[in-house]
């Protein structure tokens, strides 16, 4: 079991975010506090950054989310856990910080989505075993989506009954910042990689 | 002599309630009002012609809540127009298009008038719309037949020989302050009649005019809601009013749900 566990890190810590933004939608008052809102980022409260997309604003908001945890973490259950934590931490930061250089500000933000899209994206074009032969079509596709998404305006609820609309471009940011992430992760880790010391031997 | 005591007697007779209430310092015939007209637009001025400008509101919205001034004293005291307020203010905060409801002291809004203090407001308590409720109210006392009693003084203290009518008139209209726009607007009425003995009719003439405010305000508040159903409907057809959202939901789609659904079926068919 635990030797199973250890083999599907990106699973199980994916199972532990599933965890922890359940628990903070049911406990009261903490998904209001957790909640990325501008003015308090501004203010210093630079963990909203992180712990805004953990929470929700309504039970369909989560269970789209949640679903989407799920099947990204058994698609790519067998990745590496440090790249993948690196681009959710990035798309987090990204995406926190996009929000605060919008023209037309929010007042506040919630939602898993932007990590889970770059998650996806980072899952289909980052290192590991390829998902699909057409891995790179399929993240064009992802791309072009959120683009429509964002010039068509972010206000639409992508087909589902929220009470808060989807905001588009937080999708972007996810991305980004995913790639980023992980990419930043990728070159810590190099040096160390058999391939590298057996170059430098 | 015997006519001139019968004269002096008759019109005695026909005005108690009016020579009672103009000794305790209440006249029979009462009114008071504020105009939202002579608010906004003060010394004569003239409204600006119509622009092209699209109110955008931001929801959910930062709504200021006030009675406008009226233009004499007021015998409605500050505590119950707030608490007239507050009533309706309850009816509207749960709303998942408003962010509060700020209750502003009329005292606020005497001291300037028009849409220059009315933005001076809006910066201070960081509002986006404004409700300004205006009234018109007219209380009338008169004698009824049974008021021929009260010269038997026991009379004045036992038989209800005064009626008391109320003719209450509220109406709140909602501004946009960036583009000073009037987005909608609510009435209320009230029509009251009482009764009261001689000594009572001042303080249950006080007490019918507080009643029919707070009636025509109950009913304006179900009118405006109402109202703001019908707003919302129509600003939907017609985009006189546009709607922007300050919060923002990230989602996972039915695209991005599709993408996964089709990977994880793919891949458990290839046996991944």
């Amino acid at each position: 079991m635990a030797a199973d566990l250890r083999r599907h890190p990106v699973a199980v810590g994916l199972a532990g975010v599933a965890v922890a933004a359940a628990v903070m939608h049911i406990l009261p008052g903490v998904a209001d506090a957790l909640a990325w809102r501008r003015a308090a980022v501004l203010e210093g409260a630079w963990w909203l950054l992180l712990s805004a997309h953990l929470t929700h604003f309504d039970v369909v908001h989560l269970g789209a989310n949640l679903l989407g945890l799920g099947l990204l973490a058994w698609l790519f259950r067998g990745r590496r856990g440090w790249p993948w934590l690196a681009a959710g931490l990035g798309a987090a930061l990204v995406t926190g910080l996009g929000l605060l250089l919008e023209p037309a500000p929010l007042d506040e933000y919630r939602g898993l989505s932007a990590v889970l899209y770059g998650w996806l994206l980072w899952g289909l074009l980052g290192p590991g075993k390829p998902l699909l032969a057409g891995r790179w079509l399929l993240a064009a596709v992802l791309v072009a989506w959120v683009l429509i998404g964002i010039a068509v305006g972010g206000g639409q609820t992508l087909g589902l009954p929220l009470s808060v609309p989807a905001h588009a471009p937080a999708h972007l940011y996810g991305m980004l910042g995913a790639l980023a992430g992980g990419w930043i992760a990728l070159r810590l880790q190099r040096p160390t990689t058999p391939r590298r010391i057996g170059m430098l031997r | 002599m015997r006519l001139s005591l019968i004269s002096a007697l008759l019109l005695a007779l026909s005005g108690c309630t009016a020579f009672w209430q103009t000794l305790s310092g209440d006249a029979p015939r009462q009114g008071e009002s504020s105009s939202l007209v002579d608010f906004l637009y003060p010394d004569g001025e003239t409204p600006p012609a119509a622009d092209d400008r699209v109110p955008v509101l931001n929801v959910p919205l930062r709504v200021g809540l006030a009675f406008v001034p009226s233009n004499r004293p007021s015998s409605l005291p500050e505590a119950t127009k707030v608490a007239l307020l507050e009533q309706a203010r309850q009816r509207f905060l749960g709303q998942d298009y408003v962010a509060d409801i700020v209750i502003v002291p009329e005292t606020y809004l005497t001291g300037r008038r028009g849409f220059d203090a009315l933005d001076q407001i809006a910066r201070l308590y960081g509002l986006d719309v404004m409700a300004l409720v205006s009234y018109d109210q007219v209380s009338i006392a008169e004698d009824r037949t049974s008021s021929l009693l009260y010269w038997t003084i026991v009379g004045a203290y036992v038989i209800k020989g005064t009626s008391n009518d109320v003719h209450t008139f509220v109406d709140t209209a909602v501004f946009d302050l960036k583009t000073r726009k009037l987005l909608l607007r609510a009435p209320g009425t009230s029509e009251l009649t009482t009764t009261s003995t001689l000594v009572r009719s001042g303080e249950q003439g006080r007490e019918a005019r507080t009643r029919g405010f707070d009636e025509a305000m109950a009913a304006m508040t179900d009118n405006l809601a109402v109202e703001l159903e019908r707003f919302r409907a129509r600003i939907k057809e017609d985009r006189s009013v546009l709607v922007a959202d300050r919060r923002g939901g990230g989602t996972a789609g039915w695209l991005l749900l599709g993408v996964l659904g089709v990977a994880a079926w793919w891949s458990r068919r290839r046996g991944g």
